[in-house]
């Protein structure tokens, strides 16, 4: 793709919204329902695209990137018209006569680039946000996952307006070609690394943006917890769900030393019953690596041998099918690539500590994540984690069952985002929500215009300090 | 220069790096979050309002030329009434929101949303309401729990002294900092690692500033300005609508407002009658002040009134230049231009021409061009061509019409029939949109844009069903699909009876 064909998708993205075709309701609730249909008549198609590249079972496809999109498109259809109706505010006494309210403005051409994690789920998802907030997109999915990619192309112009929604593939060159143009909003999935570039990109032109990126999801397991019941909803969020390849999976683990032995079995356990004993390629609820760069990034890991000799369970590998085996690890060195990199894979490191409130410290020296998972019936410990600790999401006994929670904001806070979405965070992260005030021109006080006389000096102040009371008397004559 | 005996003086990025350790390591010892700690701190700048009203106003009268009148009302009692807001409203504003979770999550989850500081937030004023928009942020970002790093404007130098002063006396002087930096040492600031950035400015500098902001992945609230527009239709109230324009264009600050309005699109069926109107609303209400010929050198009393200045020479010298293109174009000016005492002559334009640069550039001065329009859509049009300014003005009478403009433009903010008034107002968040800026503030949006809004789960470990996990039996599945998609109870337990399918 050459930079004309980029400006001219741009230009092309931009006139539709100028026209305002997507701004009426009714076009709005026909796109998403398109896309509702698009996800129902095309989920044997998006699956096997979902197989191809990261090896998903039909079932997992569904659970973490059909199903969820349906949810959004029916949440959304359901709640726009209301969203977009204005939303009045109350005014002071002092304002009036006067009203006002908040008008849900969409932003204009939006630029939405996703990342080869959740393919499906985190292209559309926020299309739907900036669908119903009446923006016309650009929708950039990587290419890493090329199926779903290809997918998305031939779909997204069948059911969608061509003309407000486009789709371009997410490569280096064509992406900096796209970014040093000018758009309304930016829409980022990814990494820290790449969303510096889109930032200072942005910055440019004042774009304004919302980051979704990742980081070490730490999780940390308290003695006074069911070891059992919390290695089982570790073992999900990690290995049940895309081969740890998610930006909430549970990265690592923080366990007080005398019970390290107790989880590493209980973990052991959950694995065995979720997986067998021999868990191989095979079994269709383990996935892949999504290619062979990120198979080698993740076996690099255990190559390190201060790494290696921690291995107490997994480790084996098969290059051909880009599967590493659920792997955890007892204590690697903390200066260890694994321990400084967010892993996206199937290796979990447990770092052990004296006392589990050193874990607040361990926890803080690293960037703030995505999520926090805390396994505890402490209460004490509960509120020191919330309160010193941060974090985009905190869960307590429990990992990534949040992003089913529409009502949840969903996005990081320092080096994992910025921004929020799901559910009415999506409307408003592609809105600019504009204040109108409607004044009369009947109430002109003569005390508003100069010469200001040491008398309207006394009311204008008053009125400025809400000072209803004096006001009156003022007003009365009472007083000065 | 110091002596040896002092030691040598601090270098710049050991100015910096101390303070920002200072602001990080008492920002770690928690106190900051604390609910008294963060209305001690509002009750205090009150009170330092209070008990230096005078100083502040002749720091600002030193600084800008404003009447100790201005400086109370517009600035003061802003800061005063969002301290206010939030010792009324803080504890509503902290408390957990909860929120809503799948039904068949409903017996072991709860979950809400919890408000919590970013950490240390640095706050860069802008010279032309340096006292308001330094201490204004400062409030919300106090309410929020940060520490902050307060830069205000270097050039508005009375005020920067005055702040550098009095907050270490009245605040906790280790959680807000004056950090006093050139616009050359701001550059060095922007390297450090801070946890959130709100900016005053121009465009210009907004684009540094969120450029900077990116490599630390730094989210930034931008205020910026842009050429807002007032709007007159026929219909509207002509008198009425030239004393409004008129006094916020030309009594608030000299024009040097981001919400001033620029330019005005005037029907041209009512541009005689309106240009008239403006011209008696300007002789009546500057021509007293243009007498009093104030002199720099020596403040006035507190009841004296007097015409704002120009900010400096090099402002002066900006908007002469751009006056003197369209010199054809004046239809009217009050009184002269006196450059010493940096007092500009109120002007209004006609129709001047619109690749001008005065029609280009947001002209934050009191020279007011009107350009006539033939008709409503023109002027949308207009305004739309336009990058999307802080505030667009309509005065119609028309509310169809009124109802057009908030829909066919797009802006920080629209307000009909008056000037300015969403600036003061607690219950609006004021910012901008586009090259107008990013972000808002005041009351709860100030609030939230100095948090980060973190939901917090909460399950029960005691119930843990099986069915959650691998390996999935048909029944499972179908099962979990259906919760997923939110189908009903009674759906869940057919599929479970084997009498349904998902």
């Amino acid at each position: 793709m050459t930079s004309t064909s980029c400006e001219l998708i741009h230009t092309e993205v931009r006139n539709a919204f100028a026209r305002g075709i997507t701004r009426p309701l009714d076009w709005r609730l026909r796109q998403i329902g398109a896309l509702s249909k698009l996800l129902k008549e095309c989920e044997d198609h998006i699956t096997k695209a979902l197989k191809d590249d990261l090896g998903k079972s039909p079932f997992e496809s569904f659970v973490t990137e059909i199903a969820p999109l349906l949810n959004s498109c029916d949440m959304m259809m359901k709640n726009i018209a209301t969203w977009m109706k204005p939303q009045k505010v109350s005014l002071p006494l002092v304002a009036l006569p006067a009203s006002g309210s908040i008008v849900a403005e969409p932003f204009g051409a939006v630029l939405i680039i996703s990342p080869w994690t959740y393919p499906i789920l985190m292209s559309l998802d926020p299309l739907i946000g900036a669908i119903g907030a009446g923006n016309a997109a650009v929708l950039m999915p990587s290419i890493v996952t090329h199926s779903s990619f290809t997918v998305l192309n031939e779909l997204i112009p069948k059911y969608l307006d061509k003309n407000a929604i486009k789709v371009v593939g997410c490569e280096t060159r064509v992406t900096e070609e796209m970014l040093n143009l000018q758009w309304d909003k930016i829409f980022f999935t990814g990494s820290p690394r790449i969303a510096k570039f889109v930032m200072q990109k942005a910055a440019e032109h004042l774009t304004p943006v919302t980051l979704e990126l990742g980081g070490k999801c730490p999780t940390i397991v308290d003695s006074s917890t069911d070891m059992e019941v919390a290695a089982r909803r570790i073992a999900a969020g990690k290995w049940g769900v895309n081969c740890g390849q998610s930006l909430i999976a549970p990265d690592y683990v923080i366990v007080e030393k005398g019970f390290a032995p107790v989880l590493l079995k209980a973990l052991k356990n959950a694995l065995r019953s979720f997986f067998g004993s021999h868990p191989s390629p095979e079994n269709p609820d383990l996935m892949r690596l999504v290619n062979e760069e990120h198979f080698r990034r993740v076996k690099a890991f255990l190559e390190d041998p201060s790494v290696s000799r921690t291995i107490k369970h997994g480790g084996g590998y098969d290059i051909e099918k880009r599967y590493i085996e659920p792997t955890i690890l007892l204590d690697p060195p903390r200066n260890a690539k694994i321990m400084r990199e967010e892993i996206l894979g199937p290796i979990l490191p447990i770092i052990t500590v004296e006392r589990i409130d050193e874990a607040i410290d361990f926890i803080n020296t690293k960037e703030k994540p995505l999520a926090l998972y805390l396994f505890t019936e402490n209460d004490d410990l509960k509120n020191e984690v919330i309160n010193k600790t941060s974090a985009g999401t905190m869960l307590i006994n429990d990992t990534v069952i949040h992003v089913t929670m529409q009502e949840l904001p969903f996005g990081g806070v320092g080096k994992s985002g910025m921004g929020a979405h799901h559910g009415k965070f999506s409307f408003e992260a592609f809105s600019h929500m504009k204040p109108v005030m409607v004044r009369s021109m009947a109430g002109d006080v003569d005390a508003r215009y100069p010469p200001y006389t040491p008398e309207k000096r006394n009311i204008l102040r008053r009125i400025a300090r809400f000072q209803y009371l004096p006001l009156l008397l003022v007003w009365l004559g009472l007083t000065k | 220069m110091a002596t040896l005996t002092e030691g040598l003086p601090l270098s710049l990025e050991d100015r910096f790096e101390g303070a920002l350790k200072t602001a990080r390591s008492t920002f770690q010892t928690g106190r900051t979050r604390a609910l008294q700690w963060r209305i001690a701190q509002l009750n205090a700048l009150k009170s330092m309002l209070d008990e230096h009203e005078r100083a502040f106003c002749s720091a600002l009268y030193l600084d800008l030329g404003k009447s100790h009148f201005e400086a109370s009302y517009i600035e003061l009692d802003n800061v005063r009434n969002s301290c206010d807001f939030f010792i009324k409203n803080l504890k509503k504003l902290l408390k957990p929101k909860s929120a809503d979770v799948p039904w068949y999550m409903k017996r072991s989850t709860r979950a809400k949303v919890v408000a919590e500081p970013l950490g240390v937030v640095l706050i860069f004023s802008a010279w032309n309401y340096p006292l308001l928009l330094a201490l204004d942020p400062l409030v919300a970002a106090i309410v929020a729990g940060n520490a902050i790093i307060l830069k205000p404007a270097e050039c508005a130098k009375s005020m920067c002294l005055i702040l550098k002063q009095l907050l270490p006396q009245y605040l906790d002087d280790q959680a807000v900092q004056v950090l006093e930096a050139t616009r050359q040492e701001c550059a060095v600031l922007l390297c450090y690692k801070i946890d959130k950035i709100f900016c005053t400015a121009s465009p210009r500098i907004g684009c540094i500033i969120m450029e900077a902001a990116a490599k630390h992945l730094t989210p930034v609230t931008l205020e910026l300005g842009g050429k807002s527009p007032a709007i007159i239709d026929s219909t509207a109230d002509i008198s009425t609508a030239a004393r409004r324009l008129a006094a916020t264009k030309w009594l608030l600050n000299c024009g040097q407002t981001c919400i001033a309005p620029d330019y005005i699109l005037v029907h041209s069926d009512v541009t005689s009658s309106f240009l008239e109107a403006l011209k008696e609303a300007l002789a009546s209400f500057v021509s007293p002040l243009l007498l009093q010929n104030p002199n720099n050198d020596m403040e006035p009393e507190p009841d004296t009134q007097v015409m704002p200045c120009i900010f400096n020479q090099e402002s002066l010298d900006r908007l002469q230049t751009l006056l003197d293109e369209v010199k054809d174009s004046i239809v009217f000016s009050l009184g002269e231009t006196d450059k010493e005492n940096l007092v500009m002559a109120p002007t209004i334009l006609l129709d001047p021409p619109v690749e001008s640069r005065i029609m280009q550039e947001e002209i934050f001065g009191p020279i007011l061009p009107v350009p006539p329009v033939h008709s409503m859509e023109e002027a949308l049009n207009f305004v739309r061509s336009r990058p999307q300014p802080l505030a667009v003005y309509m005065f119609t009478t028309n509310m169809e019409l009124a109802n057009e403009v908030v829909e066919k433009t797009s802006s920080g903010s629209v307000v009909i029939n008056d000037v300015g008034a969403q600036f003061s107002l607690q219950s609006i968040p004021f910012g901008g949109v586009g090259e107008s800026g990013m972000g808002s503030y005041h009351g709860r949006y100030g609030f939230d844009r100095f948090s980060h809004l973190k939901g917090v789960v909460t399950t029960e470990a005691s119930r843990d069903d099986p069915i959650r996990y691998p390996p999935y039996t048909a029944k499972n599945k179908a099962i979990l699909r259906a919760c997923l998609r939110n189908r009903s109870m009674l759906d869940v337990i057919l599929i479970k009876l084997g009498l349904k399918t998902f």
